[in-house]
């Protein structure tokens, strides 16, 4: 999100508190983080640096990944209750032939 | 290439152009609306006038539509639109959704109570996927309307941020906030219903 997010990730290692349990290498963004971002991640909405850096931390913390995956599961849940709904064929009839009657805004 | 057929207008005159556009363009887009409009009524009949108004205005207002932009979202706008209207005629101002900005979305996203009232029985929410359709449904309609419409526009349809934004017209700061708060609202009672089903052990309801 904010470009300079992981330089001063960087820079700082890990000055700016909140736990971390996966390997520390130095550039892991902290638990608090990871979990700040955590929805947008999933939503596929942070950018490229940003996207990697929660998944790289997700990927290595073991305190983490529950969490990931229970936002994952709710998600997926969600995702599947709808994937019924549709329009009766009745409605589009309807719909179609209120349509046909009615005059289209001709631009001349 | 025989791309003739594709590039000539069916018809001549432009009120019969103006209706082969709409019916390529829109109607396919119908059953999301109904969907959408189905979750925001709660009903089938509710939904189906909906969606034929919906369809109806989106059809008058045709050349306001600005082609190759997405037309599901230009009509989920209209969806929405037509909906409130409805609602303020009907005067049911029962669920107006207060705004405490202070609760912002990075918290929303990091703190999560559903999660730490589920994680020893079952860390990684398993219990999500035993729960039937229908449940997540109504759980999904009990949402006060403005968290509803984030929850179904962004984990239903699959829209981004800005788009619901902008059908919405709201800041994306705001859809966020709305959106995680549904989430956390619905988590809730699923957790709550996993519970009392037996689905998982544990105290159902607030904590």
């Amino acid at each position: 999100m904010k470009p300079f997010d992981s330089l001063r990730k960087l820079f700082g290692s890990i000055g700016g508190g909140g736990e971390n349990h996966g390997d520390d290498d130095g550039v892991m963004i902290s638990c608090d983080e990871a979990k700040t971002r955590l929805f947008e991640y999933l939503d596929g909405e942070l950018g490229e640096i940003s996207h990697d850096e929660v998944k790289l931390h997700v990927e290595r913390c073991k305190a983490c990944d529950p969490r990931f995956q229970f936002e994952r599961h709710f998600l997926d849940a969600l995702q599947a209750a709808e994937e019924r709904g549709a329009a009766s064929p009745e409605l589009k009839d309807r719909i179609l032939k209120v349509l046909a009657e009615e005059p289209g805004n001709d631009p001349s | 290439m025989t791309s003739e057929d594709e590039d000539t207008p069916v018809a001549t005159d432009g009120d019969s152009a103006h209706r082969v556009n709409f019916i390529d363009e829109a109607i396919p887009h119908m059953d999301a609306v109904y969907r959408f409009a189905l979750r925001l009524t709660g009903t089938q009949d509710g939904a189906e006038d909906l969606v034929q108004d919906t369809f109806f205005r989106a059809f008058r207002a045709w050349d306001q539509y600005t082609p190759g932009t997405r037309c599901k979202s230009w009509l989920f706008t209209i969806c929405r639109n037509v909906f409130l209207r409805q609602r303020e005629r009907r005067q049911r101002h029962d669920e107006i959704v207060q705004e405490t900005s202070q609760e912002d979305a990075a918290s929303l996203s990091r703190e999560a109570p559903v999660f730490a009232a589920s994680k020893d029985s079952d860390p990684e929410g398993d219990f999500f996927k035993s729960i039937v359709d229908e449940e997540i449904l109504e759980a999904i309609d009990a949402l006060p309307h403005e968290y509803r419409m984030a929850v179904v526009l962004s984990d239903l349809e699959d829209l981004s941020y800005n788009e619901i934004a902008e059908i919405m017209e709201i800041p994306v700061g705001t859809v966020k906030s709305r959106l995680f708060r549904g989430r956390r609202q619905l988590q809730k009672r699923l957790h709550g219903y996993a519970v009392e089903m037996g689905y998982i052990s544990g105290t159902a309801g607030d904590q």
